[in-house]
């Protein structure tokens, strides 16, 4: 493939400076044989390169640079001999002060995280994680076959370590002046359905305590 | 054609070698890592051994000649103060043009900065008896190939001072200084390809306003 003028010309300072790797030399050289533009071209960029190159000879440093440069040098290492530690002491506080200042701002956020947690679960209804849950989850039965009810105030009183969203008795705060005893004592049986009135909870428990059979009537066995 | 011979010009093949760091072969590192181990003695010699070099790429950075002498011992401060940044295993050209790039960049953004390009300046080469500033041309042997070289270094000098300040660091520190591709695009905080985006424009505009010596 026949290579273009643009690109041997982006080639021909990287030839010059023994930078362009073997196989595009090779092409390069390929072309040049077919270019005469291109061989002028190279000719030019020998020349501005060798120019180039004569200006890397640097006269001496005036004097006066080099004694200001090595009394300031000086001068540092004055100071660090008089400093406890020396610059040492400014690494240990150069590490320690980020350090801190992370280790502060990773508990920042986990707070403010934590904060924010709560308050869209109160936002949302829901209890917090954070806090004790006021219903325990129902009794396993006894050897009799019947399952304890705890009453309404222990209920109340019971702690749950579970995240899972409880059914939380009524408290004596949010519940209504005719919250039926019987609703207080089952909570279980109940979804938390805030749009529902306080009687039409107490017609739907009437409906599934008729339906659930009373264990401490079923015979033993 | 030359370009193209087996093996690399015997220039090249030294500044290869300087480019390896290692402290048998390189003085410079030896001498920093002595400094590094708290030989007072080593500072000046390492001084000036570098500080020619460092002191003319920041001069043709900046354009004025006693800024480019206050950059400089900044520069040289700057190593001392951070000393026990350097690692071997980074090369120490490109470290020490890292911070001359770096305080020259900042010097040219000075807003009281006065642009003005300062090396042929009319007093100092009266005093010298009119030469201006000295550049080798080693090529050239006969009187007039002297003066016709030195009128193209001149010119030469007067159209680099006259590139954007980043290309004009990466033709200094790539054509000039000797450091690899890779090398330019560290000081540069840049990349390979860039550095050489940046040597292509600069030796294009050089080639266009140098064409009468070319």
């Amino acid at each position: 493939m026949r290579m273009r003028c643009a690109t041997a010309r982006r080639w021909m300072m990287d030839v010059v400076a023994a930078e362009l790797p073997q196989r595009r030399a090779a092409a390069l050289r390929s072309h040049l044989d077919v270019c005469p533009a291109c061989r002028e071209e190279l000719r030019r960029t020998e020349a501005l390169a060798s120019a180039l190159k004569a200006l890397a000879a640097a006269p001496p440093i005036p004097p006066r640079v080099e004694a200001e440069t090595l009394r300031r040098v000086q001068e540092l290492q004055a100071q660090t001999a008089a400093t406890p530690g020396g610059l040492r002491s400014w690494r240990w506080i150069a590490v320690g002060v980020p350090a801190c200042a992370a280790a502060m701002l990773v508990l920042l956020v986990a707070r403010g995280l934590e904060q924010g947690s709560v308050g869209a679960r109160q936002a949302r209804g829901l209890p917090s994680t954070a806090a004790p849950p006021t219903t325990d989850p129902p009794q396993p039965r006894t050897q009799r076959g019947a399952r304890e009810r705890p009453a309404a105030s222990q209920l109340a009183r019971q702690e749950r370590p579970d995240r899972e969203r409880v059914v939380a008795a009524p408290t004596t705060a949010a519940r209504g002046p005719d919250v039926p005893d019987e609703l207080l004592a089952r909570p279980d049986l109940f979804v938390d359905l805030p749009l529902l009135t306080q009687m039409e909870k107490l017609e739907h428990f009437e409906a599934i305590v008729s339906v659930a059979p009373d264990p401490a009537e079923q015979p033993n066995g | 054609m030359a370009l193209f011979m087996a093996r690399a010009p015997a220039d090249v093949v030294e500044r290869r070698r300087l480019r390896s760091d290692d402290p048998a072969a390189d003085p410079e590192v030896a001498l920093m890592l002595r400094v590094q181990r708290g030989d007072e003695t080593a500072f000046p010699e390492l001084f000036r051994r570098l500080a020619p070099r460092v002191h003319q790429y920041i001069r043709r950075l900046v354009g004025h000649e006693a800024r480019a002498e206050e950059v400089t011992q900044d520069v040289f401060v700057q190593i001392y103060r951070f000393r026990d940044r350097w690692r071997p295993e980074r090369r120490l050209a490109a470290w020490v043009f890292t911070i001359a790039t770096h305080l020259a960049l900042n010097e040219l953004r000075r807003p009281e900065r006065q642009l003005r390009v300062d090396l042929w300046d009319d007093r100092r080469s009266a005093a010298a008896g009119g030469e201006g500033p000295s550049l080798a041309d080693s090529r050239s042997t006969a009187p007039e190939e002297r003066v016709a070289g030195r009128e193209l270094l001149v010119a030469l000098e007067a159209a680099v001072a006259t590139l954007p300040p980043k290309q004009r660091a990466a033709l200094l520190l790539s054509r000039v200084d000797g450091l690899a591709h890779r090398d330019v695009a560290a000081v540069l905080g840049s990349t390979e390809g860039a550095v050489k985006a940046l040597l292509f424009r600069a030796t294009q505009t050089l080639k266009d306003r140098l064409k009468d010596f070319l």
